[in-house]
């Protein structure tokens, strides 16, 4: 049966957007309140797995940025071809953290107590590659740095996660053999002892001629940003994992209908026969404002359950 | 005869505290804020124009932002909310949801009060097609290059044809955009030329900053760009440093593939870092201004100006900055002997 769900960073009400350019001393509180609405609409949506909507994070590096030991906050940067900037984690040193940054940055307790939760975080090499690294010999030995560190985090979750989703716009935008192979052992590091099932959702960049190397992954499923990666172009591939269909542009205010994601979907199930599919965004919701991001959420849960109905 | 090394100023200049609370002030009527605006405006040119500038204009006091101003007065443009620039920086971002079209010449009165008073060149600056295109959501057209070269040719080229008719000599198109995107240059200099297409006798300068430092993504499309100058950003990446050495003036080295091209277009040189209270002596600006001139060969293809508008600082280490950005030229010129 066909799932749903949405990643990353989702948009501040403008409540909320006022709040923090005021530094409001309610602040934790709102955002709290803000988390509840946000969790509980993406429960009423009838997502199958709920995400912490990450309204406090400042950009999706921010809580690692702040708190490993051996980084220090860099400048702004533009985060990818996006009009939106990042603070650039300087490595100055040894990388390590004592594994409850993750913990500490997501409301698992907020989670309604009979739903599944998933947990989103950069790839090692998305983040080596947002990283300006000062310290180690390579891209390739800051990106294994931090993929230990990730499994220290995830290993310290005080609750486990049903789904944890690497978002890896990097790794997405190269074509390098190498940096993809290497990747691989990144995430294998990363996952060590990890039960939970495993999302690599590669969104920003047009995979059409890398996705057979993103396949031996160990992880069991793959998302593909279907706004930057033409369906098309996939025909007669081989695939071997769930895909993660990544049909809802999050970066365009124009609201899909369940009809047309439905459509997408079954072309996509078609061409590509995964061993599961689910429904997303192809990135984070944070890129539109709030009001459009929400009716995305709602399309996705109704165009999942027309999909069930379809026995998808 | 351009005589060169003439300088100018980019685009914004921090707006008064007294105006931002008279333009908040919901017990204020809209002629008195229309007043202030003006009074905003004046100061603005009196203060460029006593910093030395020789191309001046309103330091875009009547204007929010640059790209809501415009996008705020486009047909077929509605705002949507806020979405995040950085940590707690928001803007404001609009939806296309229809064929775009002109409404009319939304830079006239500013045009019209500044050249009743300027004393010096007037450079008028408008927001780019592309850049607007790229700021917005496309809901209305199949791709954005169908939406970029609508807004060039229903919009923009209409705006500067009634700003050349108003009697503008001097157009800076912002693009600060333009390189967000390497793969998209062509749609970037093909906006522009339909932008400029038959509008003769009118100096069009281009202005880039902060696309990523990524000039190198200009080439060689840019080359096709029927554009008079390039106003770009260098000084927030060079040294701080006094010298004329390749290796100490290493914020400019993306200079060298303009100089290469021979193309016989302006540059207009970003000499003074607009995201720094720091102000940049004399000696520095003049020191990266004979580089400069070093690199493309003659001086007449040299013109100096901040990095991008000076917003992001106060008035007072604005005008430090620009005063000593006039007098760094002055010493350039000396050395030449232009002077």
């Amino acid at each position: 049966m066909a799932k749903g769900w949405i990643s990353g960073i989702y948009p501040r009400s403008e409540r909320l957007i006022e709040a923090t350019r005021r530094q409001d001393p309610k602040l934790e509180k709102l955002f709290e309140e803000e988390k509840r609405k946000i969790i509980r609409q993406q429960s009423d949506a009838g997502l199958d797995f709920i995400t912490d909507p990450l309204i406090d994070w400042d950009d999706i590096l921010r809580p690692f940025t702040e708190n490993l030991s051996g980084v220090e906050i860099g400048p702004l940067d533009r985060f990818y071809e996006n009009n939106t900037f990042y603070r650039r984690p300087l490595v100055l040193s040894e990388v390590k953290s004592r594994g409850h940054i993750l913990s500490n940055a997501i409301s698992n307790t907020l989670f309604p107590k009979r739903k599944l939760w998933k947990v989103d975080l950069l790839d090692p090499y998305s983040m080596a590659d947002l990283s300006d690294n000062r310290y180690y010999r390579s891209k390739e030995e800051l990106m294994f740095a931090y993929a230990k560190v990730l499994a220290k985090e995830l290993r310290a979750l005080p609750s486990n996660p049903s789904l944890i989703q690497f978002n890896a716009p990097s790794l997405a935008r190269t074509k390098d053999k190498d940096n993809i192979s290497q990747a691989k052992e990144a995430i294998r590091i990363a996952t060590r002892r990890i039960t939970a099932t495993k999302c690599l959702h590669l969104y920003f960049g047009d995979i059409s001629s890398t996705l057979p190397q993103f396949l031996d992954f160990g992880v069991d499923i793959l998302g593909i940003d279907f706004v930057n990666s033409k369906l098309q172009s996939f025909q007669g591939t081989t695939f071997t994992k769930g895909l993660a269909c990544g049909c809802v542009d999050a970066q365009n205010t124009r609201i899909e209908r369940p009809s047309e994601i439905v459509a997408f979907v079954t072309r996509a199930v078609n061409i590509l026969n995964p061993k599961s599919v689910s429904v997303l965004p192809n990135t984070d919701l944070e890129f539109i404002p709030q009001p459009f991001a929400t009716k995305k959420v709602r399309a996705i849960g109704k165009a999942v359950r027309e999909l069930g109905d379809e026995g998808i | 005869m351009n005589p060169g090394l003439q300088s100018q100023e980019i685009g914004s200049l921090r707006k008064p505290r007294w105006l931002v609370k008279t333009l908040k002030d919901k017990h204020t009527s809209e002629e008195e804020k229309e007043k202030a605006r003006k009074d905003a405006a004046f100061l603005n040119l009196v203060l460029l124009e006593k910093a030395g500038l020789d191309i001046v204009y309103d330091g875009e006091a009547r204007r929010v932002e640059m790209y809501e101003y415009s996008a705020k007065r486009i047909k077929g443009m509605v705002f949507s909310g806020r979405v995040r620039s950085w940590d707690a920086k928001y803007y404001r971002k609009a939806r296309c949801v229809d064929k775009v079209g002109y409404t009319g010449n939304y830079h006239l009165d500013e045009f019209n009060f500044v050249k009743d008073r300027a004393t010096r060149m007037i450079k008028v600056p408008i927001t780019g097609a592309y850049t607007i295109a790229d700021w917005s959501y496309n809901e209305a057209y199949t791709t954005k290059r169908e939406l970029a070269l609508d807004l060039a040719s229903k919009v923009l080229r209409p705006l500067v044809r009634d700003l050349v008719e108003a009697g503008a000599e001097f157009i800076q198109i912002d693009e600060p955009a333009a390189t967000t995107h390497p793969h998209e240059m062509k749609l970037v200099v093909d906006s522009f030329n339909e932008t400029v297409r038959e509008v003769p006798g009118v100096k069009f300068g281009i202005h880039i900053c902060y696309s990523g430092n990524n000039y190198e993504a200009l080439f060689p499309e840019v080359l096709n760009m029927k554009n008079h100058q390039y106003a770009l950003e260098f000084a927030n990446r060079d040294s701080w440093e006094l010298g004329r050495d390749k290796d100490v003036r290493i914020g400019y080295k993306a200079l060298d593939m303009f100089g290469r091209q021979n193309e016989n277009k302006e540059i207009g040189l970003g000499v003074v870092d607009v995201h720094v209270d720091r102000v940049e002596s004399p000696q520095l600006i003049r020191d990266r201004v004979l580089y400069a001139v070093d690199v493309m060969g003659d001086p007449s293809l040299i013109h100096v100006n901040p990095d991008c508008g000076l917003r992001t600082r106060s008035r007072e280490i604005a005008f430090f900055k620009l005063s000593n950005l006039v007098t760094g030229v002055q010493l350039a010129k000396t050395e030449l002997g232009l002077l």
